[in-house]
C-alpha cells in the first residue's frame, strides 16, 4: 500500500499532472489530506516551494516598476505557488 | 477503572522543575505561585500555531497566568491554575460508579508553543518535544491536550499521529469548526474520536463554547490508565508515509463534505480557465480586452497632458526664462526642449500605466494571473522547454532584471543558462510605452490591438528562440516536473489593487526621473555639440549636424532594407539600448529642437517611417515593433545577465537577439511591404 507522500511523489513524475487539482485527480486523496501532504513534503525538503506573483522579490531591481509589488499584498493572503521535486 | 493519576506520582515535575519560569505575581490568593498544588495534574496544551491555543489557554486559565521564558531557551510560554468542578455532577455517565469527586479540582496548565510536528529543530517545536515526548514519563504531563484545526485538519492531525505513537493520555480539542463549515466540511466528533482512539471534543474558547465537554473529558480521561499506542499500517514507504496513510483514514471517517466550498467552485471555473484549448483562448481574450480597455480610455487623458507639457508648461518656462534673460541660451534649449520635451512626453504615459496597471492587479489579485501562468508552462512543457524556467520568464514580462535574477532558484546550470538567454525576449513593462505610442500613432482605433499583438509575438519569440536553442545549443535537458498550487479565486480588494497599482507606478515615475532624466540630459548634450566647424556653437545647432545626428546617420543605412533607415528613427533605437523608454524622449528631444517643430511628436514620427520606407509606414513600423521588442533590452539587463552567466554568454545573448532582431525586422517589412 502507498501512502499519501509515495502518492504524491509518485505523481509528480506524470506529466499530466500540471496542478493540484491535477494531483488530487490522479492520487485519489482528499484536498485537505493532499494539501497537508504538500506542505509536509516542503518542510522535509522534497519539494521546493515558490510563490508565484508578477512582481519581483523586494529590492530585486531599484529601477523595476514591478520592483516592490511583493511588499504590496495583504498579510495572510493565500498567494499561488510553485511546487517542484528536489529529490526526483 | 484505574485509580486517579495523581495517587502514585512521585513529587514533581514538569511544573515544579527549579528552572521552570517562577511566577512574579499571583492573582487569586496570597501564598504561591499559578501552579496546582503537588500530586494535582499538570495538562500540557500543545498544536499548530494559530488554532486557538492561548485563547483556550486564557479560556480555562482566566488571569492566573504567568508568562516566561523557558530556563534555557527563548521560547516563551504561558503557565497558569485552571480550576474546575470535578464533584459527580460533572459525570453524566449512567450508573457511574467511578470516584469522580475525587479527582483534584484544580490543575496546571502549560501552554506549549506553537508545534506541527515533533520532528522540528526549531526552537519552539523542540521544547514541545523535549517537555512531552523526550521528557522522562514520571515528569511528563499528565495530559496532553491537542488542539487541531477543522478547517485544516489533516494538517494538524500529523502531531497528533505521533503523540498517538506512546501512551499517553491524549485529548483533542477541535476549534475553528464554524470556519470548516464554510469551506464545507463538517467533523463528526464521535467518529473522528474512535478513528483516532481518543476523546474528541469541538471547543469554540473565543465563545467559551464547548468548555463544560472539555472538562468532562479531561477530567474522564485523567482517571484512566493511558491508551495503547496506535496500531501501525502496514505496507507504507516510510514513517512519515505510514502517519499520512493513518491520516488520511481518519479524515475520511471523521469528516463529512457538505455544500459546495470555494475551492470546489474555483476547480470548476477552472476546468474552463485551465483547458488545454479553451483556456489559451480566454487568455488572450482577457490580454486584449486589457489592451484595448487601456488604449481607448487613456487616450484623451494622455493627448491632455501632452497639451500640457508641450504648450503651458513649455511656454511657461520660456517665458520664466527669457525674463531672466536666459531666452534662447542652451540652458532653454536644455529645460524646454530636453528635460520639459522629454521627460514630459513619457509623463503623458502615466495615465495608461495607471490603468494598466488597476487592471493587472484586478487580474492578479483574483488569482486568474496564477491561472495563466498554467497555461503558459503547460505550453513551455508541450514544447520541451524546461517546466520551472517559466517562473522568471513569468516575472520578465513585468521587468527583465529581476526575472534573469529569479533564475538562481533554477538548480540546472543550462536551465539556467538557456532562460537568461530567453528572458530579453519577454516584453517588458518600459517596451509598453513604445508600442503603445507607435500603436495610438499607426493603427489609430486598434491600438490596443496592435500592443496586444506585440504581446502575442513576444510569446512566440521566448518559445521559438527557445526550441531553436534546445535544437542546436542544448539537445539534452534533464526534466523537470512542476506542479502550480493554486488559490481560490476571490474578489479583488480596493486597497490591494489601489496598493499595488501606486507601487508599480512609483517605480515607473522613479525610473522617469532617474535613468531617463540622466538619458535626456545625456542626448541633449550630444545633440547641442556640432560635428565640425561652421555648423553652428554649443547648442545652437541643428540636430542632424549634431554629434548625436552624425552618429545616428552613420549607423541608420544598416536598416534601410527593414523599413525604417530614417536617423531620427535609429538614433533613438541606439539610445534605447540605456532604457526603453528613453526612446520616447529622445524622439521628443530630436523633434523638439528640429527646424520643422511645428505639429506634434506623432506626426514627425509618421513622416520619418513614410520617408523610410518609401511610403510602407505600416510595414515598417511593424518592422521597428518587432525589432524594439527582440533586441537588447536595456543596459540594466546586460548587468544582470553577466552577472549571472559572465561576458562570454551575456555577448552570446547580444549578438543573438541583435540577429534575430534584425532578421525578422527585415522580413517583416520585406513581406509587408509587398502585401
Amino acid at each position: 500500500m502507498a501512502g499519501p507522500l509515495s502518492l504524491v511523489r509518485a505523481a509528480f513524475g506524470d506529466s499530466s499532472c500540471r496542478s493540484v487539482a491535477d494531483l488530487e485527480r490522479v492520487t485519489g486523496l482528499p484536498r485537505d489530506v493532499l494539501d497537508a501532504a504538500l506542505d509536509h513534503l516542503v518542510f522535509t525538503g522534497v519539494l521546493k516551494s515558490e510563490a508565484l506573483a508578477s512582481g519581483c522579490p523586494e529590492g530585486a531591481c531599484g529601477s523595476c516598476a514591478l520592483g516592490h509589488s511583493c511588499a504590496a499584498r495583504r498579510p495572510g493572503d493565500v498567494r499561488a505557488r510553485s511546487l517542484a521535486l528536489v529529490h526526483a | 477503572m484505574s485509580a486517579p493519576v495523581q495517587a502514585a506520582k512521585p513529587k514533581r515535575r514538569l511544573g515544579l522543575s527549579p528552572l521552570a519560569p517562577v511566577p512574579v505575581k499571583q492573582c487569586c490568593s496570597q501564598g504561591g505561585g499559578p501552579m496546582a498544588g503537588p500530586g494535582e495534574p499538570i495538562i500540557a496544551l500543545v498544536g499548530a500555531p494559530n488554532v486557538g491555543k492561548s485563547t483556550l489557554f486564557n479560556a480555562l486559565t482566566g488571569a492566573r497566568a504567568t508568562m516566561g521564558n523557558w530556563p534555557g531557551t527563548t521560547v516563551e510560554t504561558a503557565r497558569g491554575i485552571w480550576r474546575y468542578k470535578a464533584d459527580r455532577t460533572t459525570c453524566d455517565c449512567a450508573n457511574c460508579s467511578c470516584e469522580v469527586g475525587e479527582t483534584p479540582s484544580q490543575a496546571t496548565i502549560i501552554d506549549l508553543p506553537g508545534a506541527y510536528s515533533l520532528d522540528s529543530e526549531q526552537p519552539d517545536e523542540k521544547l514541545t518535544r523535549d517537555l512531552v515526548v523526550d521528557v522522562p514519563a514520571q515528569e511528563a504531563p499528565d495530559l496532553v491536550v491537542t488542539l487541531v484545526d477543522a478547517a485544516h485538519l489533516a494538517r494538524s492531525l500529523f502531531l497528533v499521529t505521533q503523540l498517538r505513537e506512546q501512551a499517553r493520555r491524549l485529548v483533542v480539542a477541535v476549534t475553528m469548526s464554524d470556519i470548516a463549515r464554510r469551506h464545507g466540511i463538517e467533523v463528526d466528533t464521535y467518529a473522528l474520536s474512535e478513528a483516532l482512539g481518543v476523546p474528541v471534543i469541538a471547543v469554540d474558547p473565543r465563545h467559551r463554547a464547548g468548555l463544560d465537554n472539555l472538562t468532562r473529558a479531561l477530567v474522564e480521561t485523567l482517571h484512566h490508565a493511558p491508551p495503547s499506542p496506535r496500531d501501525r499500517l502496514a505496507g507504507a514507504d516510510s514513517t512519515d508515509d505510514e502517519r499520512f496513510a493513518w491520516i488520511a483514514q481518519a479524515v475520511e471517517r471523521g469528516t463529512t463534505a457538505s455544500g459546495v466550498t470555494s475551492v470546489r467552485r474555483s476547480d470548476k471555473v477552472d476546468r474552463v480557465i485551465l483547458h488545454p484549448v479553451a483556456g489559451p483562448v480566454i487568455f488572450l481574450a482577457l490580454m486584449w480586452a486589457v489592451f484595448e480597455i487601456t488604449t481607448v480610455v487613456a487616450a484623451p487623458l494622455q493627448d491632455g497632458l501632452d497639451w500640457l507639457f508641450s504648450g503651458p508648461v513649455s511656454d511657461g518656462v520660456s517665458a520664466v526664462l527669457g525674463a531672466v534673460g536666459l531666452g534662447g541660451t542652451w540652458v532653454e534649449g536644455l529645460l524646454v526642449d530636453g528635460l520639459i520635451a522629454g521627460v514630459g512626453s513619457l509623463l503623458t504615459f502615466v495615465p495608461l500605466m495607471a490603468l494598466m496597471f488597476i487592471l493587472l492587479a484586478l487580474l492578479e489579485d483574483s488569482g486568474y494571473l496564477a491561472r495563466a501562468a498554467v497555461l503558459t508552462d503547460r505550453v513551455m512543457a508541450r514544447l520541451g522547454l524546461p517546466g520551472r524556467a517559466f517562473l522568471p520568464i513569468v516575472v520578465g514580462f513585468g521587468c527583465n532584471v529581476p526575472g534573469i535574477a529569479a533564475t538562481r532558484a533554477l538548480p540546472n546550470a543550462k536551465h539556467r543558462l538557456l532562460t537568461v538567454l530567453l528572458i530579453p525576449f519577454t516584453s517588458c513593462t518600459a517596451r509598453l510605452t513604445v508600442f503603445v505610442m507607435l500603436g495610438s500613432i499607426f493603427f489609430g482605433r486598434w491600438a490596443g490591438t496592435a500592443v496586444f499583438l506585440s504581446y502575442v509575438v513576444s510569446i512566440l519569440l521566448v518559445v521559438v528562440v527557445g526550441l531553436l536553442l534546445r535544437g542546436t545549443v542544448w539537445r539534452r535537458l534533464p526534466s523537470d516536473p512542476l506542479v502550480i498550487d493554486l488559490p481560490p479565486y476571490q474578489t479583488p480588494t480596493v486597497r490591494l489593487t489601489a496598493a499595488v497599482t501606486w507601487v508599480r507606478l512609483k517605480g515607473f515615475l522613479q525610473t522617469a526621473s532617474g535613468i531617463i532624466v540622466a538619458t535626456v540630459i545625456l542626448v541633449w548634450l550630444l545633440q547641442s555639440i556640432p560635428l565640425g566647424a561652421g555648423l553652428g556653437g554649443f547648442g545652437d545647432v541643428a540636430v542632424e549636424d549634431s554629434l548625436y545626428g552624425g552618429l545616428a546617420r552613420a549607423i541608420a543605412p544598416v536598416f534601410a532594407s527593414a523599413g525604417f533607415g530614417a536617423w531620427q528613427t535609429v538614433a533613438a533605437l541606439v539610445v534605447g539600448f540605456v532604457a526603453k523608454e528613453a526612446v520616447i524622449s529622445s524622439w521628443a528631444q530630436t523633434y523638439a529642437i528640429a527646424e520643422e517643430n511645428e505639429g506634434l511628436l506623432g506626426e514627425h514620427v509618421r513622416l520619418a517611417f513614410e520617408q523610410s520606407s518609401g511610403g510602407h509606414a505600416v510595414a515598417a513600423v511593424a518592422a521597428f515593433m518587432v525589432f524594439f521588442l527582440a533586441y537588447t533590452p536595456c543596459v540594466a539587463t546586460l548587468a544582470a545577465q553577466k552577472r549571472e552567466v559572465g561576458m562570454k554568454w551575456t555577448g552570446f545573448g547580444v549578438v543573438l537577439q541583435l540577429a534575430v532582431a534584425f532578421l525578422l525586422a527585415v522580413v517583416t517589412f520585406q513581406v509587408g511591404s509587398h502585401l
